[in-house]
């Protein structure tokens, strides 16, 4: 008589019934916060999830909390992305035009806002790697050319934070060989398929690792996407059918659209007030230009 | 502080002339040896408090190679002003950047000038070697030093700013001068109110050592931390710069110093005078400001006149040290006990001199089992203040190691540690400076000298989550665990900037009065803005000469204060 079935080498049971739509806020995020805001508030309830252990001012997290932490992190950096590319593409007139003969799926296109569309094109995107930022910047923002060397550096550091995360994705924290030889061989050979195990200090760096990351990406496609609505030597942008007054109050009501998009109220430090950052726009930009350099 | 008197004399070192430093240096074993760790191969570490001599032998070591054909290619530079780039920490992504770049340019440029010495021909080739303009790196090292937001020039200059291009530039300036190899003299180089600057700074001087370039670096004593990647012990050598007062040649190379520096010194009595060498307690400035302060105070009699300086002198070093609590508030408590603890330090050898008036005790030892990580930055603070002198540990056996200290030989004198009563106090002093060392220093227990209740308060004054109000948990939180929010830093620069003009030495009350009248309430206030010298003329009877002569002060204190 045989007892056991070679089918069911582990054991198993009757699927849960889940109802994945219920598992969703039936309640809207507030659309109001700037991209930016909503990613400091996504990251300051991570940031409490972790440092309640440094409380007992015991340095060592559950296993795995790092992972998690971390794929958190990531997870609002994404979004931040998302945000702010979707946004412009309703904003901008020139990423309007980039990405008007871009794929939308059925789907989307059927049951989604119209404000909410440009979100769905950007499903085939990542942004965890620097090509993916580079590639969504390119295509649907028109964001093109050679970055100023601080966002270049910034987009160096996040990638090594996305090799990390590769890791926690795809092989539960514990370190690859690709990702190692990203994150450079020399120092990271003879931890080979080590687990990720931060300390409760290492994903504090982390954090402020992508924070600085996401701000300096805000403040660069801001300072992009501005300047380029100027019109330079009496020739207007290619792609905006308005132009800027120079008098605060006929510039105000389109100037705002920009500022609420890229600036913080929710940040310890908050941006600037609208009319100083327009100041500043009209010296450096404006029609009695003094040099600059 | 520089104060000069009549005669044009110079305490500071940085102030002096080249001729000045030329003919005002003595040379002896002691200096000597400095010397020859400044010129010799590999990276060096030269340790003291301020005011010991380091930028004079750093600033002597450069002279005297300009003129040799043998000696390194030896450039000075200073980094004293590093604390003016500490609010790019807080702004900026690439601050570090940006400091890495500003170290190199100034490299650059202290090399360009000592070229300039030795061959004039050869204008801007240290630049040429690593295709920037010079005029952009001047406007660079301007711009950040200056906190003007960077241009897009100023990162493309920072960019092209590399060690490796840095080094094959100054290699180019040996060559033309036909030196065989180069000695970089890195003077103020302890940047211990920024450690994210200090862990990169040091990192650019390991790299930046070669087989033919030898870094010298000057820091105080009690840092011992450099960063993750910087080992003192195994990149190079320490040479302590700080002259003991128990050493054999103490009087004669302080007699030395003064003959040449300040020759009306020889009108003091003898006992008086030598009363001031140890008073100064192995630092020149001190002893130099000491003799100043004897010619020029009031006529009393020699033994009140000698007590009072001596007093002042004490005092003044302990406001240096206090002082400390108002650039990093977080030290506040740690201060203050170290202020205890160094007055109970006194008191215990105070009472080992009276019990034993054959021998002179200098020396607490104290068992090194009885520091904790922030008991021994209190006794470090107070090493880097040099209040105290840490001497080489001792040991008793296994696990009985005993760290040693020597407190201020001033201070011991201020309080009478050595001369009991009144009267001949001078001649006392001498006599029991005189006698032969204790054999063994006086033992205590941390916890005897500091009450164990105080030593268990010790903590650094963190401020709050400025968020939600709720207590840090640690120095090193970076985010609020209350309501994840962002904790700021606190910035020495920004407290600077927020002094009153009260503060500042040297400016006649009616410059006070009216650079206020003209709505200028602090520092930062004035320095904000884009021409600082056009606001103060704008004051009625002030022109060119005063507006200059008033930011030449503000601009001391403010470097005063960061330094």
């Amino acid at each position: 008589m045989i007892s056991v079935d070679y089918n069911l080498i582990t054991t198993t049971q009757a699927f849960p019934n889940i109802t994945t739509q219920n598992m969703f806020s039936s309640v809207a995020a507030d659309t109001s916060l700037s991209p930016v805001d909503t990613f400091l508030e996504d990251t300051d309830e991570i940031n409490k999830l972790y440092l309640s252990y440094a409380i007992n001012s015991t340095d060592d997290l559950p296993k795995g909390l790092g992972a998690m932490v971390l794929l958190g992190y990531t997870s609002a950096v994404e979004s931040y992305f998302r945000s702010v590319v979707r946004r412009l593409v309703n904003l901008d007139d020139v990423a309007k035009r980039k990405a008007e003969p871009m794929t939308l799926s059925l789907g989307a296109a059927l049951h989604h806002k119209a404000g909410m569309m440009p979100e769905a094109i950007l499903e085939g995107y990542s942004f965890t790697s620097e090509q993916n930022i580079d590639e969504a910047l390119k295509n649907v923002l028109d964001i093109k050319g050679t970055k100023p060397e601080r966002v270049a550096l910034a987009l160096r550091e996040y990638s090594r934070i996305c090799e990390i995360r590769h890791c926690c994705v795809h092989r539960f924290g514990r370190l690859g060989s690709r990702n190692a030889i990203k994150l450079g061989l020399s120092d990271h050979s003879t931890i080979l398929e080590r687990p990720f195990a931060p300390t409760v200090t290492d994903l504090q760096e982390i954090a402020d690792l992508l924070r600085t990351f996401v701000k300096t990406m805000n403040n660069f496609i801001f300072a992009n996407i501005i300047s380029r609505t100027v019109k330079r030597g009496g020739v207007m942008n290619d792609g905006y059918s308005w132009t800027w007054v120079w008098l605060w109050s006929r510039d105000r009501h389109k100037f705002k659209k920009y500022y609420d998009l890229f600036a913080s109220t929710k940040d310890v430090t908050p941006s600037p007030i609208i009319r100083e950052v327009y100041d500043s726009f009209l010296a450096l930009n404006g029609p009695t230009v003094r040099s600059t350099k | 502080m520089a104060v000069s008197s009549e005669s044009g004399f110079e305490e500071r070192a940085d102030q002096l002339t080249d001729e000045e430093l030329q003919n005002g240096t003595i040379v002896v074993d002691h200096f000597d040896e400095v010397q020859r760790s400044l010129l010799s191969r590999g990276l060096v570490l030269i340790v003291g408090p301020r005011g010991c001599g380091k930028t004079h032998m750093m600033r002597y070591a450069e002279l005297d190679c300009r003129t040799k054909q043998t000696a390194p290619f030896a450039p000075y530079v200073s980094f004293n002003r590093y604390l003016r780039l500490e609010p790019l920490l807080g702004a900026r992504s690439d601050a570090i950047q940006l400091f890495h770049g500003w170290v190199l340019g100034r490299i650059l440029v202290a090399a360009q000038e000592t070229l300039d010495h030795i061959d004039n021909s050869q204008a801007n080739l240290l630049c040429e070697k690593v295709n920037i303009a010079a005029s952009d790196l001047t406007t660079y090292l301007d711009h950040v030093e200056r906190g003007i937001p960077p241009t897009e020039t100023d990162e493309q200059t920072a960019e092209a700013l590399t060690i490796s291009g840095v080094s094959d530039a100054l290699r180019a300036a040996a060559a033309v001068t036909k030196r065989k190899r180069i000695v970089i003299l890195l003077d103020d180089a302890a940047l211990t109110l920024t450690p994210e600057f200090l862990v990169e700074f040091f990192d650019i001087v390991r790299v930046l050592k070669a087989s033919d370039i030898s870094p010298k670096a000057s820091v105080y004593p009690g840092t011992t931390e450099y960063g993750p990647r910087f080992h003192a012990d195994h990149e190079g050598r320490s040479v302590p710069v700080w002259l003991s007062v128990n050493d054999n040649n103490y009087m004669q190379i302080m007699r030395d110093i003064a003959r040449n520096r300040y020759p009306e010194a020889n009108s003091i009595g003898e006992p008086e005078h030598q009363a001031l060498m140890y008073a100064a307690f192995g630092v020149p400035r001190a002893y130099l400001t000491m003799l100043r302060q004897w010619k020029t105070s009031p006529k009393t009699t020699e033994q009140a006149k000698l007590n009072r300086i001596i007093q002042e002198h004490r005092d003044a070093r302990v406001a240096e040290y206090r002082s400390l609590a108002l650039k990093l508030p977080k030290l506040a408590t740690v201060i203050n006990v170290g202020e205890e603890l160094l007055i109970s330090m006194i008191e215990a050898l105070r009472d080992a001199n009276y019990d034993d008036p054959r021998s002179r005790q200098l020396l607490i030892a104290i068992p090194l089992s009885n520091f904790v990580p922030m008991t021994r930055r209190m006794v470090n603070l107070l090493v880097e203040a040099g209040l105290i002198r840490e001497e080489p540990e001792i040991s008793h056996g296994p696990d009985r190691k005993y760290i040693r200290l020597g407190p201020h030989v001033g201070a011991l004198l201020a309080a009478r540690a050595f001369s009991l009563g009144r009267g001949g106090g001078a001649r006392r002093i001498t006599e029991a400076m005189a006698r032969p060392l204790a054999k063994h220093p006086v033992r205590r227990a941390l916890n005897k000298l500091v009450p164990p209740e105080t030593l268990m308060g010790l903590r650094l004054d963190l401020p709050p989550c400025q968020a939600c109000g709720t207590e840090r948990l640690s120095d090193e939180q970076r985010f609020c665990h209350s309501c994840g929010k962002k904790l700021l830093s606190d910035s020495v620069y920004s407290r600077c900037m927020k002094l009153p003009f009260a503060d500042v030495p040297g400016l006649t009350s009616r410059m006070r009065q009216k650079i206020v009248e003209q709505g200028f309430n602090s520092i930062g206030d004035l320095m904000g803005v884009q021409d600082p010298g056009t606001e103060l003329r704008k004051i009625w009877q002030v022109g060119e000469l005063r507006s200059r002569d008033a930011l030449a002060k503000i601009d001391l204190y403010i470097d005063e204060f960061l330094s």
